[in-house]
């Protein structure tokens, strides 16, 4: 009778690493899961952070690597790739990393900035200054946000004076030289649709 | 024969070649042209945010670079010291890249330093297998590019929902006439204008069309990642893509240079279409002829 006891007490259980881990990580996921869903209820998708993405992608790795023919197909075929997709959700915009937001979304206004003479007529980009049309608003975009980031009491106007003292002085510093820089100012051009109708306004960002 | 026409494209060594050659020119001409531009990193981006970035302006560096990726695209080209020139290649386009984006200026080309990420890692794991480098070398670098082209529709499904398609098919046209009035504010040319409201009218008028065609590049975008299952489906999504570029191009005058030249390269290897294609209409040429 003792003797069957203890070979029971004493059998030798054997259980591979991995199965061990994966009760590990599952238990540990449950309240993890909980906590997320808690969360998406109240706040919505402003739920899902970095470490969203970061438990996500360790999961999928994990399971990338179990000792199966479809783990190891799946490890070979999209690992890689996956693995850029969850770091660049993570890290966001930082080369090499991408999100790829170009035209994520349709705004009903475009601005365009452009150097006007004093008559409100625009200066052609090319051959008069350094910069085109395009690289000008991605300047502009990158210094507004730069100001505006983590700064929630920011005033619009003054962020644009802003932009444009930054922006009108490097487009001065790399101007031709026949361009007359007394008789210049910086235009933010705004187009937007009404009833399928294209409608133009402006504002003087700096100068004159 | 499809199939190993295929597989010649993508596995072979003339057409690996072919991929090399059209992936180095585009990137060596927009690494250079980013050099040229550079005159600053005023507003520090990535690896320039953890120091001064702005010492890759300077003449003698920008030289120095530009003679160093010349090297090294000359070993890569050749198939000699593959791991070095890679590893250099990735560096120089990851420190470039990195200063122009400081620049204020984005140019969205991530994809231009990953290609090279992509086929160092395949050299450094498969070095010793021929057969595997063989394969993984153009499948690692396509696996970066489809999750590219995920990304962006996961981005566009995460900042606008489903309402993406819906917004684009009643706001496009306004966008697409951004891209006409850039060329009208560079050039003064009237014709841009006219051109770009002539496209926000044609948008506007055929609004259902625009939908159907953002749910489809929506679709594209979102599944890209089956363009790595198999060589056959990766040149037809090639082709899909291309047309969803050109469409796009033709709309709106965007296009992403970084994306496009690296998906053109590995997709759908057009250098590798023409040698192709010249062997075997040569081959059938002299079959016609000797039958006669």
């Amino acid at each position: 009778m003792t003797n069957l006891f203890s070979k029971f007490l004493l059998k030798k259980i054997e259980v591979p690493l991995w199965k061990l881990i994966s009760v590990g990580i599952f238990l540990l996921l449950i309240p993890y899961f909980i906590w997320e869903v808690f969360w998406y209820l109240r706040v919505g998708s402003n739920a899902i952070k970095w470490h969203t993405y970061l438990v996500f992608f360790l999961i999928v790795g994990f399971v990338s690597m179990l000792p199966f023919n479809w783990a190891k197909f799946f490890r070979q075929t999209f690992l890689l790739g996956l693995s850029y997709f969850f770091f660049s959700m993570i890290i966001g915009e930082k080369h090499p990393f991408t999100q790829v937001p170009m035209y994520n979304s349709f705004p009903n206004q475009i601005p365009i900035i452009a150097m006007c003479n004093l008559q409100n007529e625009p200066i052609p980009f090319n051959k008069n200054f350094s910069i085109s049309a395009g690289g000008v608003i991605h300047k502009y975009w990158q210094i507004t946000r730069s100001v505006i980031r983590g700064n929630e009491l920011y005033d619009e106007n003054k962020v644009d004076e802003m932009a444009g003292n930054s922006i009108f002085q490097e487009l001065i510093d790399g101007r031709n030289k026949n361009v007359n820089k007394d008789s210049l100012k910086l235009v933010m051009f705004t187009y937007s649709l009404q009833n399928d109708s294209i409608y133009s306004t402006f504002k003087i960002l700096n100068g004159k | 024969m499809v199939s190993n026409f295929i597989h010649q494209l993508f596995y072979s060594n003339k057409g690996w070649f072919c991929i090399k050659l059209f992936l180095l020119l585009h990137w060596f001409s927009v690494i250079a042209y980013m050099l040229y531009q550079l005159n600053g990193a005023p507003l520090p981006n990535g690896i320039c945010e953890l120091f001064d970035c702005g010492l890759f302006t300077y003449m003698p560096v920008k030289f120095f670079l530009l003679i160093l990726s010349v090297i090294a695209l000359s070993f890569y080209c050749v198939e000699k010291l593959m791991i070095p020139s890679l590893f250099i290649i990735s560096i120089i386009s990851f420190l470039i890249i990195s200063t122009h984006e400081s620049n204020g200026i984005l140019m969205r080309a991530s994809l231009f330093t990953m290609v090279w990420v992509g086929q160092l890692l395949a050299y450094i794991f498969y070095k010793k297998d021929e057969a595997k480098l063989t394969k993984y070398r153009h499948q690692f670098v396509v696996q970066l590019i489809a999750a590219t082209y995920t990304l962006a529709a996961v981005s566009k499904l995460h900042q606008s929902g489903f309402q993406w398609t819906h917004d684009g098919a009643n706001f496009l046209a306004i966008n697409a006439l951004k891209g006409f009035l850039y060329n009208y504010y560079d050039s003064h040319d009237i014709n841009a204008l006219k051109e770009g409201y002539q496209m926000a009218n044609l948008l506007l008028s055929n609004k259902t069309l625009v939908f159907y065609m953002l749910w489809s590049a929506l679709l594209l975008e979102l599944f890209a990642f089956i363009a790595v299952l198999d060589i056959r489906i990766t040149l037809i999504y090639g082709i899909l893509l291309f047309a969803m570029h050109i469409g796009i191009e033709y709309v709106m005058h965007i296009l992403i240079a970084g994306t496009f030249y690296s998906m053109i390269a590995f997709f759908i290897n057009p250098f590798g279409i023409l040698y192709f294609g010249f062997v075997a209409l040569r081959a059938k040429l002299s079959i016609h002829s000797k039958s006669v």
